[in-house]
C-alpha cells in the first residue's frame, strides 16, 4: 500500500514536473525593470562630455569634415541633421538618451522598450530566433536579445545587438552623424545598478563606418514608482518646416519666418493667386 | 523506510504545486493574445459601410451639419478634419479601426496596445485604480481594464475597458465624422476571441458623446498573424501635407508648395527680405 503510493507520487511528480514550465513564464527569474525611467545625465550621447566637438567622437575624417560643416550651419542658425526638428524619430542608438520617459515590459520572447518621445518602440527578441535574410530597415531596428545570469542564477544583464537601422538619424540634437550606409551596429548591456535598484544602466557600443573604432558610453536611467505617463505627439506643436530642403519656421500666429539670415522664401511657382 | 519515503515525495508534489502556484506572472489565467493582429473590415470606423453618409452616424442636428460641411470640403479637395493628414495621432476610438497591424501585450497590471500605424500606444490599467481627477488628456486617452471569465470556466476571457480623458482634434475616421468640442468622449470596449473563429479578436466598440443623439455602438473584428513582420509607420517620414497657420497645402514630389484647392494663395511671406528663388 504504502509502495503503490509512493511509486503513484513519484509519477505525480514525473507528470508535473514537464508542466510547470508551461504553466506561466517565471517572471523571478528576470530583473524588476518595472516602472517608469527617466534620464538621469544630459541630454548628451555621451553624458559625460560636453556638445558638440566634446563629445570626442572617434570620427573618420571625412564625417569629421562633414560634422564641422553642420555645426557651422547649425552657428549661422541652420538645423542641419537635426532630424528629429521635422518630427522623424531619434532612431537607434540616439532613442536611449531617453529625452522623456521609458517604460521596459519583460516577457520571455521579447522586451519591449516603450519610449515616450516621438512614440518610439523596441521589440528585443529573447526567443532565440536568428538574424532574418531580410530586415526592413527602421529608425528603431531589429533587436536580438539575449539574457545573462547573475551570481544568484537569476537574469542579470540584458545583452542586446541592433542592427537594420534606417536614416537619417545623428548620435543626438547638435547633428553628430551616422554614416550614409546606415550599416550600423548597436550593442548593448542593460542592467540595474547593483547598489541602487531604482538605477538602471545602458553600456552602448555603437558600430558604424563614420567612426574609426567602436565608440562606448554609459548612460544611467532613473526609476519612479509611481509614474504619470504623458504622450508626446511631435507634429501637435512643431513649428519647424522643411520645404524644399529648407528649414523653415512658424510663429504663433502661423506666419512663415527664415531659420537664417536673408534665407529665400520658398518657392510659390505653383500658386496662381498672390499670398495672403 | 517507505513510509518516510512516500512522505518526502508527496512534500516534493506539495512544493512543486506551491511553487508553480506562487509564480507571479500566472498567465494561465488570462487569454492567449500573442502574435499580431489585423484590421477585418474596411477603413471605415464602423469597418463595414463605406466612409461617409452610409456610416449614418447618430449625430445631433448640429453635428451632422458640421460633418456635412466637412463632407463638402472634402469633395473641394481641402483637408477638413482628418487630422491624421497633419500626422496628429488617430486617437481613440479611432485607432481601433487598426490600420495596420496591432499587438497586445498582457500583464496582469496594465494590458500594453502597439498599433503600428502611427506608432500609437496603449496602456490599459487592469489594477483596480479609479479614473484620475487630474490626468492630462491625450489622443489614446487613460484606459481601465477589467477582466472578466465570462464563461466561468476559471479563466479570464474578455477585457471590458472603459476610456476618457480624451483630447482633439480627433475624427472617427477619414471622412472626419466629428466628436463634440467638448471632449468628453467615454469610449467602452468588450474584447474577446470570436466563439466561431479564435482566430478573430471581436471588440464590441460603444461610443458616447455630446456630439451624438444616443451611444453609437459597432463591432470591430481583427484577423491573428502568428509570425508577424513588424513594420514601423513614421507619418511625418513621407508626409506631403504642410500646415502653414489655417491653410494646408501639399509638397509636390520635388518638394514645391503647391495648393490643395482652387484658386488657393500662397502663405504670407512677409517675414523675408529676399526673393522667391
Amino acid at each position: 500500500m504504502v509502495r503503490r503510493l509512493s511509486i503513484g507520487a513519484l509519477l505525480l511528480v514525473a507528470a508535473l514536473l514537464p508542466a510547470l514550465p508551461a504553466r506561466a513564464w517565471d517572471d523571478s527569474r528576470y530583473p524588476d525593470f518595472k516602472g517608469q525611467w527617466t534620464r538621469a545625465d544630459s541630454a548628451q550621447f555621451d553624458p559625460t562630455k560636453g556638445a558638440g566637438l566634446a563629445q570626442q567622437v572617434p570620427y573618420n575624417e571625412e564625417y569629421l569634415a562633414r560634422f564641422k560643416a553642420i555645426a557651422a550651419n547649425r552657428g549661422s542658425g541652420g538645423l542641419d541633421a537635426n532630424w528629429t526638428a521635422g518630427c522623424l524619430p531619434a532612431g537607434m542608438p540616439r532613442a536611449m538618451i531617453v529625452y522623456e520617459t521609458m517604460e521596459i515590459i519583460v516577457t520571455p520572447e521579447t522586451t519591449y522598450i516603450y519610449l515616450s518621445y516621438m512614440n518610439e518602440f523596441r521589440r528585443i527578441f529573447t526567443d532565440g530566433r536568428a538574424w532574418p535574410d531580410y530586415i526592413e530597415p527602421s529608425f528603431a531596428g531589429y533587436s536580438i536579445g539575449k539574457w545573462e545570469a547573475g551570481e544568484d542564477g537569476k537574469y542579470a544583464v540584458l545583452d542586446v545587438e541592433t542592427r537594420g537601422l534606417k536614416g537619417p538619424r545623428s548620435f543626438s540634437g547638435d547633428g553628430l552623424p551616422l554614416h550614409d550606409d546606415d550599416e550600423t551596429i548597436v550593442k548593448e548591456r542593460i542592467f540595474l545598478d547593483k547598489a541602487s535598484p531604482d538605477r538602471l544602466h545602458d553600456e552602448i557600443v555603437t558600430i558604424d563606418h563614420a567612426l574609426t573604432r567602436p565608440w562606448t558610453v554609459f548612460r544611467t536611467y532613473k526609476r519612479e514608482h509611481n509614474p504619470f505617463w504623458s504622450e508626446f505627439v511631435c507634429a501637435e506643436n512643431n513649428n519647424q518646416l522643411v520645404i524644399n530642403g529648407e528649414n523653415y519656421y512658424l510663429n504663433n500666429d502661423g506666419y512663415l519666418l527664415p531659420t537664417r539670415k536673408d534665407q529665400p522664401p520658398p518657392d510659390l511657382k505653383f500658386f496662381k493667386q498672390p499670398p495672403n | 523506510m517507505l513510509k518516510q519515503g512516500s512522505t518526502g515525495l508527496v512534500a516534493l508534489v506539495l512544493l512543486l504545486l506551491a511553487a508553480g502556484a506562487a509564480r507571479a506572472a500566472d498567465d494561465s489565467k488570462y487569454p492567449d493574445w500573442s502574435g499580431g493582429w489585423g484590421r477585418v473590415g474596411n477603413g471605415s470606423f464602423d469597418g463595414v459601410n463605406p466612409q461617409g453618409p452610409a456610416e449614418k452616424p447618430p449625430l445631433t442636428a448640429e453635428y451632422q451639419a458640421r460633418w456635412e460641411a466637412t463632407l463638402e470640403a472634402q469633395k473641394r479637395g481641402e483637408i477638413s478634419n482628418n487630422p491624421v493628414e497633419r500626422c496628429l495621432p488617430p486617437g481613440m476610438p479611432r485607432t481601433m479601426i487598426v490600420i495596420d497591424p496591432l499587438e497586445i501585450i498582457i500583464t496582469p497590471k496594465t494590458t500594453y496596445m502597439l498599433a503600428s500605424y502611427m506608432m500609437e500606444q496603449r496602456r490599459i490599467y487592469t489594477d483596480g485604480r479609479s479614473f484620475p481627477k487630474d490626468a492630462e488628456p491625450s489622443f489614446s486617452g487613460y484606459s481601465i481594464g477589467k477582466w472578466e471569465d465570462s464563461e466561468g470556466k476559471g479563466r479570464y476571457d474578455t477585457l471590458a475597458i472603459e476610456t476618457r480623458l480624451l483630447k482633439s482634434p480627433r475624427a472617427y475616421d477619414p471622412s472626419g465624422i466629428p466628436f463634440d468640442d467638448d471632449n468628453q468622449t467615454v469610449v467602452k470596449e468588450r474584447l474577446s476571441l470570436d466563439k466561431t473563429n479564435p482566430q478573430r479578436l471581436r471588440n464590441d466598440i460603444t461610443v458616447e458623446d455630446h456630439a451624438l443623439t444616443h451611444p453609437w455602438t459597432i463591432t470591430r473584428y481583427y484577423q491573428h498573424v502568428k509570425d508577424p513582420k513588424w513594420s514601423e509607420y513614421i507619418c511625418t517620414e513621407n508626409n506631403n501635407w504642410v500646415q502653414i497657420g489655417k491653410e494646408s497645402y501639399y509638397l509636390s514630389p520635388e518638394g514645391l508648395l503647391m495648393p490643395t484647392a482652387k484658386g488657393q494663395p500662397g502663405p504670407d511671406l512677409r517675414y523675408f527680405n529676399q526673393p522667391a528663388k
